[in-house]
């Protein structure tokens, strides 16, 4: 007899608190629809919280449980992910009340939606079984295609939906087919159990392999299964941006590393997913960054920019499984949490500036920034130098410490090519800067205006924290990796 | 007990409390704070360099300062810790010293200047990255000053930034630096694969302690070589040497005496220093260091005769520093690091006279900074002029000034040198010429500016005013330091035997090279000198008349060799069209391409190709296609 | 006796056929219908091996399935009817305002 018990529930408790929390809202919507928006904004900041704060405690306590007869498993590693995904959603949440309000689509679904989305990435670095990673795949990928969509009014928005439904359904066409095939030729919906299939029926096997393969890279935007992340970047209401590129790029990793590293295993006959990787690696960082160095529009240069990220991250998914070594993999988990920092900051100056009838997106609406708000231009340029990789900010700790353990493992090649990559990348980083600092109204022939419609404390408190925390989680990386190292040898010590 | 943290300090704190609180006092506040807090870390680096000196045993000569632990990944642990030995405290004595002088003068230059705390700010900012770097024990950290002083010298080329030539010129910097610092950062990562270690004083505990046991060396005699070069890259970026050497003339939109500053004395010389510090490192690779020789003479003899076809003041002081730093490279490159590091120090007095006196002209002139349009100011600027008499000679090598002597130390060192890519006497043949060079365009300059008839417009005319007293006073102290500096150097040696601890004694050159050279290099000085004052004061029509008949020759030389135009076609436009053409192709081919080839479009050739046309369809096509090939591959 | 590799054929074929209506159709309802097709085709493998394997593992699989298609159709059909007021067609080559 298969029950539910109390041990499952608390266990998954980071979880729970967020579907909870979600249901919840959309109730209080219904029942006092008056007074639910901000109320709204402010239960999912809790619920955020509470799961950060119960995955960071579990997180050092070195809590490990196996929940739901082996479906889920909240260890070290899950509990890792939750903490970086809670923290990019609070991020993500606290730009959003100013510009939905400015678009007339303050609503509670959105927050409820979101929650929905958040729950499904947590319980995706958990998941120990086929069926349990689908579901998790699915709630965390359905409310998104919602939140894209969600100014209806507007035709890009629209179009972005559209097409990020089309290939996402598409892909997950390709995955669920994967996962049927692993299974046949597994035997076992078990992610240690999927191994024993290259040997039982390597046909299937190979072809499941890939194609649940394809529907991860197709998540991290991966060339060339990223066709969809720059429109559907631009076309998303500025804040569903900002939570795409960094919550719905990093939960991805989570069940990626962990299909690939215990699923598949570095055994040279099971492990011909590291060749295709590398392959993919430099295709992925190479288009982005030459197809960002024409973009005019900063959210869709940062949609390109994003693809070149996860080229780097793949660079240390390679360097990890080649080591075998949990401080590799640490690596990849700081780059993640450093990312979602650069990235949230980012779209926040964007959404700082957005006004009522118009956004706030092209490189020259940037145009003579620092000279009326330096402020905010100072906020930019961290977070634009940081994603370039100058030291001594966080982002270029990130790459330096993936390229070294990338080095280590012997890939100099792809690190050279990475290295490259990243120098190009400084032309269109530098782009924003040179626009904001060297350029005024007397360049582009017409007078920006950079006045704060809607002020937002909540969006000013998520841009000073993410700028102090490039500064200084650049300076003291030690408690953070320490914290990834114990992420990663928890997952080290399932993998084979 | 040494204070090194102290030296470093007072300039943060300066920035700090002038970025915070600067709006709520003026402009004197803001220049005391700025001007003092560099004073005083030059008089912490005084009284730490003179403990070290305290110290007897010169193989001693060493003190560190762990500040905290900034970073570590297992047992790998990347301290903040400052060392100071010879080296580093000679280092910081010139950047504070002749930083102090140049903040001084720069409260005078920069008074009426809206942007005035923003720069002081940029300008404490800069100093404290150049001490990073020079005080640094690990290459990391010493990366960070690296990439900040580059920060701070981008930030002030485009100072004022109005004006989009001054913000492109900024621009063009920071592009090529960063072509530099790829090497750099290949270098480091390369450099840690082999040791295991990114402390430079670890580094040569290993390198002694293997010779000691006659244990292999952890350094293949190739990799040696790889990583010299990789760091020579990133050198070459910072100190503008060939090819990368661009960037500096362009640098000199930004405000004077952040040229004296940072493209004259203090940051171009970053690439000297890394080079001297790691010495351990090239004197396993002659090839490196015959590499980094030649380089350096090229340098040195090409940027001198672009030097000679320029007519903006500045801009001939440009060429002239990147022919200066060519000396230098030619020095560490043949080993002579002592000297190298000597004419360093003596650049940075008398180039920063130079600049600052070019300042004072062109602040005299109302910005006017066009040599033809000078001339005769001999007697409205004294001060100036004199000053700069004293600057000219020193450059040009005149006898007992200090160019002299650290340019005969380099040129007898060449001579002397024995590398495996060419003669040492090949290497003093391009030492001299350009020695000559450098004798005539300073005297051209000279002549031009202060000489003659005064050619300056109408309108300005009755502008011209010596500067104030904070101008004129590091003019003076710069000026002394630049007669007596270099003979106080060679006085019993006493600069080389302050370096020993790092490079040894130096050995005595055979009296019959040392006079040649002497002779030689006295007298190449004294004839580009007179050569000048014959061609511009004496027969100013003679340059004319042979510019015309040379005409395609002089162009060549007044366009800089056309090496911009150059690099704008093979390395800019291809970049920026293959962006362009990228997108042209996806609108104008692919599209169509798939409507009639279907799915059925394969291969590597395609898959770099990918780009957006907006059609979902087309970019399910492509998902499709990507999944054919990996499971095609993943068999 | 229809062997495993005849269940197996129809998926592939099943698959086949809504990967081309993916491809081909520009109606986005029709591109919904081929997705569904091919979340199904994976059905059809799931309740295939299950039933060469013995278990209930694969056919818990195929209802979950269906379950997540039936929720992703409820927000397609959302998503397309907003095509169809903001456009005015369900055309999918239409709505490419977002390129380059």
């Amino acid at each position: 007899m298969i029950s539910i018990t109390a041990a499952d529930l608390s266990g998954i408790s980071p979880a729970l608190h967020l579907a909870v929390a979600g249901i919840a809202i959309m109730l209080l919507d219904a029942l006092w629809p008056m007074r639910s928006k901000l109320l709204s904004v402010w239960i999912t900041l809790a619920a955020l919280g509470c799961s950060l704060t119960t995955s960071l405690h579990r997180l050092t306590a070195g809590v490990d449980v196996t929940l739901f007869n082996g479906a889920v498993r909240m260890d070290g590693y899950a509990h890792a992910f939750s903490a970086i995904i809670c923290l990019a959603s609070t991020l993500a949440v606290l730009s959003a009340p100013k510009y939905l309000r400015l678009r007339g689509v303050h609503l509670a679904e959105y927050y409820a939606l979101l929650l929905f989305s958040v729950c499904g990435m947590v319980l995706f670095a958990a998941a120990e079984e086929l069926i349990m990673l689908f579901l998790a795949l699915e709630t965390l990928s359905i409310p998104v295609y919602c939140l894209v969509g969600f100014t209806r009014t507007n035709v890009y928005s629209t179009e972005a939906s559209m097409k990020y439904f089309v290939i996402g359904a598409f892909a997950t066409g390709f995955l669920v087919y994967g996962i049927a095939l692993l299974y046949g030729a597994a035997g076992s919906g078990y992610l240690v159990d999927l191994r024993a299939g290259a040997a039982r029926a390597p046909g299937l096997f190979y072809a499941g392999m890939t194609l649940l393969l394809v529907g991860f890279l197709f998540k991290i935007g991966a060339v060339p299964f990223n066709m969809w992340t720059p429109d559907a970047y631009e076309g998303a209401p500025t804040p569903v941006t900002t939570f795409m590129a960094e919550a719905v790029k990093a939960a991805p990793f989570g069940g990626m590393i962990k299909v690939l590293f215990v699923g598949f295993g570095f055994d040279a006959a099971v492990g011909l997913w590291q060749p295709a990787l590398v392959v993919i690696a430099v295709l992925t960082m190479t288009v982005g960054n030459l197809t960002a160095l024409v973009q005019t529009d900063v959210k869709r240069m940062m949609g390109y920019s994003s693809i070149a990220h996860s080229g780097y991250i793949l660079v240390g998914i390679l360097a990890a499984s080649k080591l075998q070594s949990a401080d590799a993999l640490a690596a990849v988990l700081y780059y993640l949490f450093v990312y979602v920092l650069m990235n949230a900051g980012a779209f926040g100056i964007l959404i700082l500036f957005s006004h009522k009838d118009k956004d706030t997106n092209a490189v020259e609406d940037l145009t003579g920034l620092a000279r009326e708000r330096p402020w905010a231009a100072a906020l930019m340029a961290v977070y634009m130098l940081s994603l370039t990789g100058l030291p001594p900010l966080a982002g270029f700790f990130g790459k330096f410490y993936i390229f070294s353990y990338a080095v280590k493992a012997g890939y100099v090649p792809l690190v050279i090519i990475a290295i490259l990559n990243s120098v190009v990348s400084a032309y269109y980083y530098l782009k924003v800067i040179v626009a904001m600092y060297f350029r005024g109204p007397e360049d582009t022939g017409r007078a920006a205006v950079f006045h704060y419609e809607g002020y937002s404390v909540f969006l000013l408190a998520m841009l000073w924290f993410t700028a102090w925390g490039i500064l200084y989680y650049g300076i003291h990386s030690e408690p953070q990796l320490a914290l990834a190292r114990l992420a990663a040898s928890s997952l080290f010590a399932t993998a084979p | 007990m040494f204070l090194l943290r102290y030296i470093v300090l007072p300039p943060l704190i300066a920035l700090l409390a002038n970025l915070l609180l600067g709006r709520w006092w003026g402009r004197k506040t803001t220049a005391t704070l700025a001007c003092g807090s560099v004073l005083l870390s030059f008089l912490v680096s005084l009284r730490d360099s003179y403990y070290l000196y305290m110290i007897t045993l010169p193989e001693t000569r060493v003190a560190s300062d762990v500040m905290f632990t900034w970073l570590s990944i297992g047992r790998f642990e990347i301290p903040v810790e400052f060392v100071l030995d010879p080296l580093s405290g000679a280092m910081c004595l010139i950047i504070t010293g002749v930083g102090f002088l140049i903040h001084l003068y720069s409260v005078g230059y920069m008074w009426h200047d809206p942007g005035f705390r923003r720069f002081f700010v940029y300008l404490n900012l800069f100093i404290v990255f150049m001490l990073l770097l020079v005080l640094a024990d690990n290459l990391l950290l010493l990366f960070v000053g690296w990439e900040g002083v580059g920060l701070c010298s981008y930030l002030l080329i485009g100072f004022w930034h109005a004006d989009m030539k001054n913000a492109s010129a900024g621009k063009k910097a920071f592009v090529v630096n960063r072509i530099g610092d790829l090497g750099f950062l290949i270098g480091l990562l390369l450099v840690f694969a082999a040791f295991n270690t990114l402390s430079v004083s670890e580094m040569q505990e290993i390198i002694s302690d293997a010779i000691a046991r006659h244990l292999p060396l952890p350094l293949a005699p190739l990799a040696a070589t790889v990583i010299c070069l990789c760091l020579f890259v990133g050198a070459c970026g910072k100190s503008a040497q060939i090819p990368l050497y661009v960037w500096l003339p362009d640098a000199m939109a930004g405000p004077t005496p952040v040229s004296a500053l940072i493209h004259a004395a203090t940051m171009v010389t970053a690439g000297v220093y890394m080079i001297a510090r790691l010495h351990f490192l090239y004197a396993f690779s002659p090839f490196a260091s015959g590499v980094v020789a030649v380089v350096g003479a090229a340098t040195a003899i090409y940027a001198a005769i672009i030097g000679l076809a320029q007519n903006d003041i500045k801009k001939v002081l440009a060429y002239s520093t990147v022919s200066q730093l060519g000396y230098m490279f030619l020095a560490v490159g043949v080993g002579a690091y002592t000297f190298g590091i000597f004419h360093l120090a003596t650049h940075a007095f008398f180039k920063a006279l130079l600049f600052l006196g070019s300042g004072s002209v062109i602040h005299a002139l109302s910005g006017e900074q066009d040599l033809r349009k000078m001339g005769g100011l001999c007697r409205r600027l004294p001060v100036t002029f004199w000053t700069f008499l004293a600057g000219t000679l020193a450059i040009a090598g005149v006898w007992p000034l200090a160019g002299f002597f650290s340019k005969d130390e380099i040129l007898i060192a060449a001579r002397l040198a024995e590398t495996p890519l060419i003669s040492g006497r090949a290497l003093f043949a391009v030492g001299l010429s350009a020695a000559f060079l450098t004798a005539f365009y300073m005297g051209r300059l000279f002549v031009m500016a202060f000489l003659g008839p005064c050619r300056v417009e109408a309108d300005k005319q009755h502008h011209i005013h010596e500067s104030p007293w904070t101008m004129t006073v590091p003019l003076i102290v710069l000026a002394l330091l630049s007669a007596v500096g270099g003979a106080a150097g060679v006085y019993h040696h006493s600069f080389a035997r302050w370096l020993s601890p790092l490079y040894g004694a130096p050995d005595a050159a055979p009296p019959a090279v040392e006079h040649f050279v002497m002779a030689a290099s006295l007298a190449v000085a004294f004839g580009g000198l007179a050569l000048s004052f014959l061609f511009y004061l004496q027969a100013p029509t003679l340059p004319d008349r042979l510019a015309r008949t040379a005409g395609w020759l002089y162009r060549w030389v007044a366009e800089k060799f056309y090496v911009d135009e150059l690099y704008e076609w093979i390395v800019v436009r291809p970049v920026y069209y293959v962006g362009v053409a990228g997108q042209a192709f996806d609108k104008h081919v692919v599209d169509r391409a798939v409507n009639w080839t279907g799915g059925g479009l394969k291969g590597a050739g395609f898959l770099l190709s990918f780009f957006q046309s907006g059609n979902v369809g087309t970019y399910a096509i492509w998902f499709l296609i990507g999944v054919s090939i990996l499971l095609h591959v993943m068999r | 006796m229809i062997t495993l590799q005849e269940y197996l054929s129809v998926g592939a074929l099943l698959f086949t056929v809504g990967l081309l209506i993916v491809l081909f159709r520009q109606n986005a309802i029709s591109i919904l219908m081929g997705i569904e097709l091919m979340l199904n085709a994976a059905n059809i493998n799931f309740v295939a091996f299950s039933n060469a394997l013995g278990g209930l593992t694969g056919q818990v699989l195929a209802i979950f399935v269906v379950v997540a298609a039936a929720a992703e159709a409820a927000v397609a059909i959302a998503i397309i009817v907003l095509l169809y007021q903001n456009l005015g067609t369900v055309d999918v080559e239409k709505a490419r305002n977002l390129n380059g």
